[in-house]
C-alpha cells in the first residue's frame, strides 16, 4: 500500500464521502442509498492520515463541490475537523455547501454491540448527513 | 550571396513581423518602423529573424542604422561578404 | 456531470463564436487544458477546461453564428472509465428530498441530522452524539448578507450572472452552483429570440470592416463602463532611468539578439514588485468591496494590427525573473497578435500596464479595464536636463502614471507604489 495515496472506492460526481478505515464500508452503503435518491455519492478511502492525501481530497471536492467527512473518533477534536479546515482552506472557492462531519457520540465507548453500533457513525447518519447538503 | 538574394531574405524576416507586408509597394528608402508600423518588440523579432537567416550578430547599437530596407540590405551585404 | 458554458472572457464580452473544438468527443481533459478555441469580438481565445473529466458531447458545432455568453457548448462527464449515473432529470431542479427537510434544518451545521422518519433506521442513530459540546452559532441577521456558496459566487462573477436576482434552492435558501448556472442559461434563452437571421456571406473587405467594428463596440462597451462606474484619480511622476538603461545596455551587448532583453520588461518586472508592496492597487471591485489579489497577473496593453488592443495577462510577474518575463512576453505578444490567447490569459490580469512611448507620447493617463482597481502607464525614454546634487546633467528619463479606483485606494497609497516603482528602477540588478 502507499502511504498518503487515497483510493476512490466508488466514483460520483455530487457529492465526497471521505472516509478511512471501518468507515469506509458505512460510506459506500450511505453511498449506495443515496444512488438510489438520484444522489451520486463519491467514496474516498483516506487509507493513511499522516501522510494525509490532500490532492485527492481537493480534487474530488473540486468535482463534487460537496463533502461529508467520516471519522470514528469523538467529534471535538476529531481527525474530521482538520480535514474539514483543509478543505475550507484550500478548497474554498469550490464547495457549494459547508462540509459536513460524521462522528462518534462523546461518551466513552461503550462494549455492548448496540450501544457501541448507535456511539459509531452509522451508513444511515451519514447518508443523511450527505442529504442535508442538498 | 547577391544584393537581391540578401533583399529576398530581409523581406522574408520582415514579412514574419508584419504579415500584411506588401513587398512591391515598399520602397527601399522608407523607414520601416513608421511604414510596417513596427513596435520594440516586432522589431526585435526581426532582428533575431535576420540574425538567424544570415548567421551574423548585430550589435545593440547598430540598430539604429538599420531603420529603412536598403540600409540593411547594405549592412548584411557588408557582413555576409 | 457538467456542462461546459461559453464564458465570460473579460468585462467586455457578451457573445462568442465558436471556432474549433480542440478536445473531440470520448477524450478525457484535465482542468486547464484548452478545450475549444472561441472567438470574442476580439480575439480568438483557446479556452481552458474548468473541470476536469470527459468530452461526452458536443452541443454546439463550430459556425458562424454568434451564442451569447453562458450557452452551454458541451458536456463534461466523469473521469474516463466510470460512467456518470443516470439521472432522472438533468436540469439542476431542487432535489425532492430537499424540500420537506429544509425547516428542520437549522442545526444541519451542529450534527449529523436526524434522519427523516421514512429511512431512519427503528433503533439508535448517531444524533446524540453531537449534541453536546457544539452550539449552533447564533443566526445570520436576515439581509445581512446573501446566503451563496463560494464555488457558486466565483461561477457568478466568471459568467455574469446577477446573483442579487438569484432564488437559492440550496439549504437555507442558500444560491448554490446550479442556481447560477441554471440562471445563466435561462438568460441565453431569454436573448435567443433576438438571433439575427444568418446574412448572405460577406466579402473579404466587408468581413474585415465588420470585424473592426466589433472591435471597438467592445472597447466601447468596457471603456463606458469604466468611466461610467469607476473614480479614476491619476498620478505621474518623472523616473530617471539612466542606471536601469546603462545596466540594460550591459547585460544585452554580451548576448545574441535572441536572448536580449527589452527595457520594457524592467518597467514590468518593477511594477510588479511595486504592486507586491502596495497590494491595494492589485485587484478587483466586486459586488461593492474590494478584493485584493493575492497573485499579480500583469495584464499587458499590446496593440493589434489593424487596429484595437488587448491586455492579456502575464501571469505571476512578481515572481519570474527578468530573462524568464522576456520570453513570457515575447510569447505573449506573438499569440496576441496571431489571435491564439488562452482564456486564463483573457481573464486572469489583476492589474494593467501599458506603454505608448514607442509612438512618441510623454504620459499616458489610462482607462481602467474593469473590473480592475489600477493601471500604470509609461510615456516615451527621453533625455533631459535633470538638477541632481546642484547640478544639470543629461539623464534619461521617463514618466510613469498610474489611474487608479478611488474608492479602493487613496492618493497617498497611489503616491506611495509611484515611489517604490522609482526606487525599484533605480536597482535593476536586483529586480
Amino acid at each position: 500500500m502507499a502511504l498518503g495515496r487515497a483510493a476512490v472506492r466508488r466514483a460520483g460526481e455530487d457529492v465526497t464521502l471521505a472516509a478511512y478505515g471501518a468507515s469506509v464500508h458505512k460510506a459506500l452503503a450511505a453511498a449506495d442509498a443515496l444512488a438510489a435518491e438520484q444522489i451520486d455519492a463519491e467514496v474516498l478511502d483516506l487509507r493513511t492520515l499522516r501522510p494525509l492525501d490532500v490532492g485527492a481530497l481537493v480534487a474530488s471536492v473540486a468535482k463534487t463541490h460537496r463533502a461529508v467527512v467520516i471519522d470514528e473518533m469523538w467529534r471535538t477534536g476529531s481527525f474530521a475537523g482538520e480535514i474539514a479546515a483543509i478543505l475550507m482552506e484550500q478548497a474554498f472557492d469550490q464547495l457549494d455547501a459547508p462540509v459536513a462531519r460524521v462522528a462518534s457520540a462523546e461518551v466513552p465507548m461503550p462494549y455492548a454491540k448496540p450501544l457501541e453500533d448507535a456511539a459509531l457513525p452509522s451508513a444511515e447518519g451519514i447518508a443523511a448527513a450527505a442529504r442535508a447538503l442538498f | 550571396m547577391t544584393n537581391d538574394e540578401i533583399k529576398t531574405k530581409v523581406l522574408a524576416a520582415l514579412a514574419a513581423v508584419a504579415p500584411e507586408l506588401e513587398p512591391g509597394e515598399l520602397a527601399p528608402g522608407a523607414n520601416l518602423r513608421d511604414e510596417l508600423d513596427i513596435d520594440s518588440m516586432d522589431a526585435l523579432n526581426f532582428l533575431v529573424g535576420l540574425s538567424q537567416a544570415f548567421g551574423i550578430d548585430i550589435p545593440e547599437a547598430d540598430y539604429r542604422k538599420l531603420s529603412t530596407l536598403e540600409a540593411i540590405v547594405g549592412y548584411v551585404a557588408a557582413r555576409v561578404g | 456531470m457538467a456542462e461546459f458554458l461559453l464564458p465570460k472572457l473579460g468585462a467586455d464580452m457578451s457573445r462568442g463564436r465558436l471556432v474549433e473544438w480542440v478536445k473531440k468527443p470520448g477524450e478525457r481533459i484535465a482542468r486547464g487544458e484548452v478545450i475549444a478555441v472561441i472567438e470574442t469580438d476580439k480575439a480568438n481565445v483557446e479556452v481552458e477546461a474548468f473541470a476536469s473529466g470527459t468530452l461526452e458531447r458536443v452541443l454546439v458545432e463550430p459556425g458562424d453564428e454568434w451564442l451569447p455568453v453562458g450557452t452551454p457548448l458541451a458536456v463534461i462527464g466523469a473521469a474516463a472509465g466510470t460512467a456518470a449515473a443516470p439521472r432522472a432529470a438533468e436540469q439542476p431542479a431542487p432535489r425532492p428530498e430537499a424540500a420537506p427537510a429544509a425547516q428542520g434544518r437549522a442545526r444541519a451545521t451542529e450534527a449529523p441530522p436526524k434522519l427523516p422518519p421514512a429511512t431512519a433506521a427503528p433503533s439508535p442513530t448517531n444524533a446524540p452524539a453531537s449534541r453536546a459540546l457544539t452550539p449552533p452559532a447564533p443566526p445570520i441577521a436576515e439581509g445581512a448578507r446573501l446566503r451563496v456558496s463560494p464555488v457558486a459566487r466565483r461561477r457568478a462573477a466568471e459568467l455574469g450572472v446577477d446573483l442579487a436576482a438569484l432564488p437559492g434552492t440550496g439549504p437555507h435558501g442558500r444560491i448554490v452552483l446550479a442556481d447560477v448556472e441554471a440562471a445563466a442559461r435561462a438568460a441565453v434563452e431569454e436573448r435567443q429570440p433576438e438571433r439575427p437571421a444568418p446574412a448572405a456571406p460577406l466579402t473579404a473587405a466587408e468581413q474585415a470592416q465588420e470585424k473592426r467594428a466589433r472591435v471597438r463596440a467592445a472597447i466601447a462597451a468596457a471603456m463606458a463602463r469604466a468611466k461610467r462606474e469607476i473614480p479614476h484619480y491619476y498620478l505621474g511622476t518623472t523616473i530617471d532611468l539612466t542606471r536601469a538603461l546603462a545596466w540594460l545596455a550591459a547585460y544585452n551587448a554580451e548576448r545574441p539578439v535572441a536572448e536580449r532583453m527589452l527595457y520594457g520588461v524592467l518597467l514590468l518586472k518593477a511594477v510588479a514588485a511595486a504592486l507586491r508592496e502596495h497590494p491595494e492597487l492589485n485587484g478587483f471591485w466586486r459586488e461593492g468591496r474590494a478584493e485584493l489579489a493575492d497573485a499579480v497577473h500583469l495584464g499587458v496593453a499590446i496593440s493589434l494590427r489593424g487596429g484595437g488592443l488587448v491586455a492579456p495577462a502575464l501571469h505571476d510577474a512578481d515572481k519570474l525573473a527578468l530573462p524568464e518575463l522576456m520570453r513570457r512576453l515575447q510569447d505573449l505578444v506573438t499569440r496576441a497578435r496571431a489571435g491564439s490567447l488562452r482564456s486564463s490569459e483573457m481573464t486572469d490580469a489583476t492589474v494593467t500596464v501599458t506603454s505608448l512611448g514607442e509612438r512618441g507620447v510623454e504620459a499616458v493617463y489610462g482607462v481602467i479595464y474593469p473590473p480592475q482597481l489600477a493601471l500604470v502607464g509609461f510615456g516615451k525614454v527621453v533625455t533631459r536636463p535633470w538638477v541632481a546634487d546642484g547640478r544639470v546633467a543629461p539623464r534619461e528619463v521617463v514618466t510613469a502614471t498610474l489611474s487608479a479606483d478611488h474608492r479602493a485606494s487613496d492618493g497617498h497609497r497611489g503616491a506611495l507604489f509611484l515611489d517604490a516603482l522609482d526606487r525599484l528602477l533605480q536597482e535593476p540588478e536586483s529586480l
